[in-house]
């Protein structure tokens, strides 16, 4: 008997007894998952990150920088001890303000590139000069809703504007197709993971498909 | 001490990412290569956080009898010793490596396979609404699934083209407004937070 698709099968049931009713045995499984997700995500860090940062940069490579941010990282743990719980406000800034950064530094180059890539010409044409009818209204079609689709989030300007109203209502309809597309996809998504965990019950654990 | 300090922490990291993003002499003495290096150090050093959070609410729950307690004494036993496993072995270790294969990917892939059924149940509650953007919201989902399975495209060429369509057209433009309010909006909070106004994360209001 082969015991890693036993064990699979067994936990993957525990966990669609779900869809049934939550149960003692789903808990367990719930239980489980967290318990294994928290000790592996520390082992990957401890092996790839904190080892190698001690053993080769820090103690082989003297790059003692790199222990004053560990102790900066260290200083988080201060939140338990309510009398000094001020100081894991350090780490936390670091961490905000390299965040902050990051957003200020990185962050305009793709935005300039979504609002050039916007502003298409409307004519389309073929490579004769010939105007193609479908393609122009689509260019048009496109300017349009992702106009009214920012005019939606408008919320310095009043709606009583005929403008922005009219617009911001037509950009509501144009979300919502979007974001249906974006539900669609995600169904699909997740029907394709259910069908892999059913080949794996009824292959992989059971032998019943092939 | 308490808020100055943070807050010239929060301001230095941020000018100095700046810095070596935009200036030569930042480029040329690597800040943001430091930077990285520093951020997923002090990162890692903190990830015990979540050991140390799940160690107390668990052992709460048993200490008081919680309902479920058991389930948290798995926990814990699973937790530490899976824990005391990998840190022997390494994470290339072969029992380490065989428990992550055939319990956590499973657990994993089956967790997130259960959405399916809560997205139906909403996509009911959706239709149920009776709005004419609901309508729309689900017809639009509708057609982009009919169009990406092979009955769809049995059912002719149109379904395929108007599903294509949906994704060029209407979704593009919605989800490239959607990001650019969002980029907006994050330079917004990221210039509040360089400027010393935003201090939510300090615990104080901003």
């Amino acid at each position: 008997m082969e015991w890693g698709p036993l064990l699979g099968g067994l936990l993957t049931l525990a966990i669609l007894s779900y869809l049934w009713k939550e149960n003692p045995v789903y808990r367990l499984a719930e239980h489980l998952f967290i318990a294994i997700a928290t000790s592996f995500s520390l082992v990957v860090n401890w092996d790839t990150l904190v080892k190698p940062t001690v053993q080769t940069d820090i103690l082989k490579n003297g790059r003692w920088d790199y222990a004053l941010a560990a102790i900066l990282g260290l200083l988080i743990y201060t939140r338990y001890f309510p009398k000094v719980a001020w100081i894991s406000r350090y780490p936390l800034s670091f961490w905000v303000g390299y965040g902050a950064g990051y957003v200020l530094s990185f962050s305009p180059a793709p935005l300039i590139k979504q609002i050039n890539d916007s502003f298409i010409k409307f004519a389309a044409t073929d490579k004769a000069g010939a105007l193609l009818v479908g393609s122009t209204i689509n260019n048009i079609l496109f300017f349009l809703m992702l106009i009214s689709a920012l005019m939606y989030f408008f919320f310095t300007v009043r709606r009583e504007n005929p403008l922005v109203g009219y617009g911001a209502s037509f950009g509501r309809w144009a979300i919502m197709i979007g974001l249906g597309a974006a539900f669609g996809n995600t169904v699909m998504a997740r029907i394709s993971l259910f069908l892999g965990r059913l080949q794996f019950l009824f292959g992989d654990w059971l032998h019943l498909v092939k | 001490m308490r808020k100055e300090v943070p807050m010239f922490i929060t301001i230095l990291a941020a000018l100095m990412i700046v810095f070596g993003k935009y200036f030569f002499l930042g480029d040329q003495v690597k800040v943001l290569n430091n930077m990285d290096k520093y951020f997923n150090i002090s990162g890692t050093f903190a990830l015990l956080i979540g050991l140390i959070s799940l160690t107390m609410v668990h052992g709460m729950n048993i200490r008081r009898r919680k309902e479920g307690w058991y389930n948290s004494v798995v926990l814990l036993v699973v937790m530490y010793g899976y824990l005391l496993l990998g840190l022997i072995e390494g994470n290339k270790g072969t029992t380490f490596r065989w428990i992550y294969n055939n319990a956590f990917l499973n657990l994993d892939a089956t967790m997130f396979s259960l959405l399916a059924f809560y997205i139906a149940s909403a996509a009911y509650r959706a239709f149920r609404i009776r709005s004419w953007e609901a309508t729309v919201l689900l017809i639009a989902a509708f057609w982009v699934m009919l169009g990406n399975i092979p009955f769809g495209e049995a059912l002719g060429p149109w379904v395929v083209d108007g599903k294509d369509w949906i994704m060029r057209i209407p979704n593009t433009a919605a989800m490239r407004a959607i990001q650019i309010g969002a980029y907006v909006g994050a330079f917004a909070v990221a210039m509040r937070i360089i400027l010393g106004i935003e201090r939510a994360h300090m615990g104080g209001r901003s």
